[in-house]
């Protein structure tokens, strides 16, 4: 991985008194798209903020390359900082058109000039033919788009994006969220996106940081994040989980699904076990469950179970391999999925 | 029960509407005494020059009040900021005529100003000491009255506005002051223009003032053309011509608005944050703020307090504060029962409706003294008819009784009763009536337990500001009202006109006192319901 283009260190900023980041760490690098996510009020707006100058902090600090642009005292001005942000709800200005709003951030140069690199910009959103419409004109997509088009067009080597999708449609938004990557990879600039969307960050992003509570909890790509979350916290902000407690015997916490492998825990221990509904497979000779109903989710099926005696359990298969409620199946945990954290 | 509230609405259009109506019909039907061919010869062209100027420096002035202020409180964070966002309205309690005679009083060569000065030696200061008159004199007054509508509505544009879009240019490249002149204002302008509208009309409506300091308009043109010369039909000519700027500028109001609405900016409305300020900024920001409040509110009153001590107390003063509260309190019930009905009956989609509401706006379009031309016409036409059918002189006389002055009032403001009530009642949707409905209550429950918690603030609210405007209110009443019955304003002024200002002390002081008790009311109320806005 190369240096990054900017680093957040221990940052810390309250807001009326309460403390909305609590030391967080990020890292974005040039050429990757790396995708903040976490649920409302985690601080993820105000990191996104601070970053972009319209926050300062109370402790710690943002660097890009050699330059310190915020610390305790110390505030670089957003307009010098050159960070192109894509607001929520786009924020485009209503008194100006399409072309003069992504004309807006370019300074310094002829007027004439000015329009035609916005159009070219627009141009590349496949908008030109909507230069001169006003944003109440626009459609959400298009007004999304000039809004990363205003972003883009003076070439920032940063790109923050703060919930850029969350006021669209549903199939609009995967569209949009493709040709945004796109278009962000292309310029090969440093992107953070910020989204409360797991599937949403799984999806567009090469790195996701989770943030919870002021602070970022992990950092990986989406693989990493998922599949070896660093925390229980971690793991509940990527997808549905569910826990066991128990205890460690012969390296082995047994659940009512089934064991799950705990090596590296000491004999005895406490421990906590999560179990992601896509972590139950159905095998021959497994735990046997009764099936209590049936759900569709996306495309497969999300069965709930009693297993044991013990509670119910979510269990997710392919639509193919399902069960009807009242049969009994044979379900155990796949190990590639199940992860255990001391107590 | 299912009452009808389309007549209600075709009351107020009807009242709004027969004045102008009659201004227009007299001055194209009238006798032609060539009072109107001296006036056009002689002073026309004065008056309107005089009304040119004192107009646009009302309009540049509190425009420039109005916004810094504005942006101020809505945007920054300082000491004294909560009370002092709607202690800025509060002017709006204070008629310009009395602000005029006070700044007048203390600012002429031989005011306690000037005098000040020789006594500490600077005579030379003291004799180069403007005084406030003339065109300048009055558009300044007016300013420091007037520009609490600049500042109301450009505060609630501003706090209306998503920060992001300032936030946007920030990270555009746009220093501060740069992004407030780029961003905010232009986002801004049409609800600045349409203050600015409002205070050009209110400054060409005025008569006290620009009689005071000199400063002769239209209106006072109008005034003369009656109580002078007695020519009502050319006092309805030059009318016209006042109506038809007054006209222009509301439509001029009304279009901003509208794109005031559509210009909130896209998306989600993010309150913005206020930036804080500290030390000197802090203190600036606060001097700013209250100087337009010393100007137009405090310093006035103090002066005029002052001169009510020093002066006796005239007689019939507490008879005239029974007039000016009878007067201003049936007004604002009636113009409150009017903009309700008025209200309702848009809601309820009938054209006739509609088409009456944009009428009775109308009517805040026409100023006094046109409004008070236009109602004798009326009701002469009437006495005219009563006496034909009578077969003689009726016994009844219809203009110069009370009848008349509130028919004019509510030609006047009847419509400033309408925008209360109409935003009050857009808090009932439809699905209320549904869900309370389907909740098993009757239209009259869902009236009393829905419509009334919801709709009784805006209601009171229209009535107190037609109260607080029927109380200042001074070319119509003084045109129209029956033989001794003399009003806060009426005394006011003729003492003032015979420069007797210490007489003119006490009814100011009153006046504004009573107008400022429910001045603070709305002032307060407004505030708060655009900050729940802000939340919501």
């Amino acid at each position: 991985m190369s240096t990054p283009l900017l680093s957040v260190r221990g940052a810390q900023r309250a807001l009326a008194g309460n403390p909305v980041l609590r030391g967080a760490d990020l890292d974005l690098t040039s050429g990757r798209v790396t995708a903040l996510l976490g649920p409302s009020g985690s601080g993820k707006s105000t990191l996104l903020r601070a970053i972009a100058g319209l926050e300062r902090l109370d402790a710690g600090e943002i660097r890009s390359g050699d330059a310190l642009w915020s610390a305790r005292g110390q505030h670089l001005a957003p307009e010098l900082r050159r960070v192109g942000v894509v607001f929520q709800d786009f924020a485009l200005f209503p008194h100006l058109t399409a072309a003069e709003n992504v004309a807006f951030g370019l300074r310094g140069i002829p007027k004439p000039e000015r329009r035609e690199r916005a159009i070219t910009q627009l141009e590349r959103a496949e908008l030109a033919h909507r230069a001169d419409a006003y944003p109440h004109e626009l459609s959400g997509g298009e007004q999304q788009r000039v809004a990363l088009a205003r972003a883009l067009v003076f070439r920032p080597d940063i790109v923050l994006l703060d919930e850029p999708f969350s006021g669209l449609d549903r199939r609009l938004r995967a569209q949009l969220r493709t040709e945004t990557v796109a278009a962000l990879r292309a310029a090969g600039l440093a992107a953070l996106l910020v989204t409360h969307d797991a599937e949403e960050a799984m999806e567009a992003a090469d790195d996701i940081a989770l943030m919870a509570d002021g602070v970022i909890v992990q950092t990986g790509t989406p693989e990493e994040v998922y599949l070896k979350p660093a925390s229980l916290l971690a793991a509940r902000l990527l997808g549905d989980v569910q826990t066991w407690s128990g205890k460690v015997e012969s390296g082995l916490v047994q659940t009512p699904l089934g064991p799950a492998s705990a090596a590296e825990l000491s004999e005895g221990h406490a421990a906590t076990v999560l179990i992601r509904p896509e972590g139950v497979d159905r095998v021959a000779g497994g735990i046997p469950a009764s099936v209590l109903s049936k759900r569709l989710h996306g495309g497969r099926a999300r069965l709930l179970v009693q297993a044991g005696g013990e509670g119910s359990w979510t269990v997710e298969t392919p639509l193919a391999n399902s069960a009807e409620p009242g049969q009994t199946i044979e379900l155990g945990l796949n190990p590639m999925f199940t992860r255990v954290f001391p107590d | 029960m299912k009452v009808d509230p389309v007549p209600l609405a075709g009351l107020a259009a009807l009242a709004a509407a027969t004045p102008l109506v009659a201004v227009a019909v007299l001055a194209a039907t009238g006798p032609l005494d060539g009072y109107l061919a001296h006036i056009a010869r002689t002073r026309l062209g004065d008056y309107l020059l005089t009304s040119a100027i004192v107009s646009l420096t009302a309009a540049i002035l509190s425009g420039l009040i109005g916004v810094t202020t504005a942006w101020l409180v809505a945007r920054c964070e300082f000491a004294g900021r909560s009370t002092l966002q709607w202690a800025l309205a509060l002017p709006l309690a204070v008629p310009a005529y009395v602000a005029a005679y006070a700044w007048l009083d203390l600012s002429q060569a031989a005011g306690p100003v000037a005098a000040m000065l020789r006594d500490a030696g600077f005579d030379g200061v003291a004799a180069a000491l403007p005084a406030i008159r003339g065109p300048f004199g009055a558009g300044l007054i007016f300013a420091v009255t007037l520009y609490p509508y600049i500042y109301l509505l450009a505060r609630e544009a501003f706090s209306g506005q998503s920060a992001d879009t300032y936030d946007a240019a920030r990270t555009l490249g746009h220093g501060p002051v740069s992004a407030f002149l780029k961003a905010a204002l232009p986002m801004a302008r049409p609800a600045i223009a349409a203050g600015m509208a409002l205070v050009v009309m209110e400054s060409l409506a005025d008569y006290g003032a620009v009689s005071h300091l000199g400063a002769p308009t239209l209106t006072v043109g109008i005034v003369r053309a009656w109580a002078g010369a007695g020519a009502l039909a050319d006092a309805a000519r030059l009318a016209i011509v006042l109506a038809a700027i007054a006209l222009l500028l509301f439509s001029l109001e009304r279009a901003q608005r509208r794109r005031a609405r559509s210009s909130a900016g896209s998306g989600r409305r993010k309150p913005p944050r206020r930036i804080r300020l500290a030390g000197w900024a802090a203190a600036g920001a606060m001097a700013v703020c209250l100087f337009p409040l010393l100007a137009g509110l405090v310093l006035p009153m103090a002066r005029m307090v002052w001169l009510a001590f020093e002066a006796e107390l005239a007689r019939g003063l507490f008879a005239a504060f029974r007039h000016s509260a009878i007067l201003a309190s049936l007004s604002g019930l009636f113009a409150a029962a009017l903009g309700l009905g008025t209200a309702y009956a848009v809601r309820n989609r009938s054209r006739l409706a509609r088409i009456s509401a944009r009428v009775a706006s109308l009517g805040y379009a026409a100023p006094g003294a046109v409004a008070a031309v236009g109602v004798i016409a009326v009701l002469s036409f009437i006495q005219t008819g009563l006496d034909s059918l009578w077969g003689g002189r009726f016994p009844v006389l219809l203009t110069g009784t009370v009848l008349a002055l509130l028919f004019a009032y509510l030609s006047r403001f009847a419509a400033a009763a309408i925008g209360p009530c109409e935003s009050a009642l857009e808090r009932v949707t439809p699905a209320l009536d549904g869900a309370a409905r389907t909740l098993g209550e009757g239209p009259l429950g869902v009236l009393r337990r829905v419509h009334w918690p919801l709709v009784s603030g805006g209601a009171i609210t229209a009535g107190l500001i037609v109260f607080v405007e029927v109380l200042k209110e001074l070319p119509a009443t003084m045109i129209l009202r029956p033989f001794n019955f003399d009003t806060l304003a009426v005394v006011a002024h003729n003492f003032a006109a015979d420069e007797r200002l210490g007489q003119a002390g006490a009814p100011s002081v009153l006046l504004v006192l009573t107008a400022l008790v429910p001045m603070i009311y709305v002032a307060r109320k407004i505030v708060k319901e655009s900050a729940i806005e802000e939340l919501g």
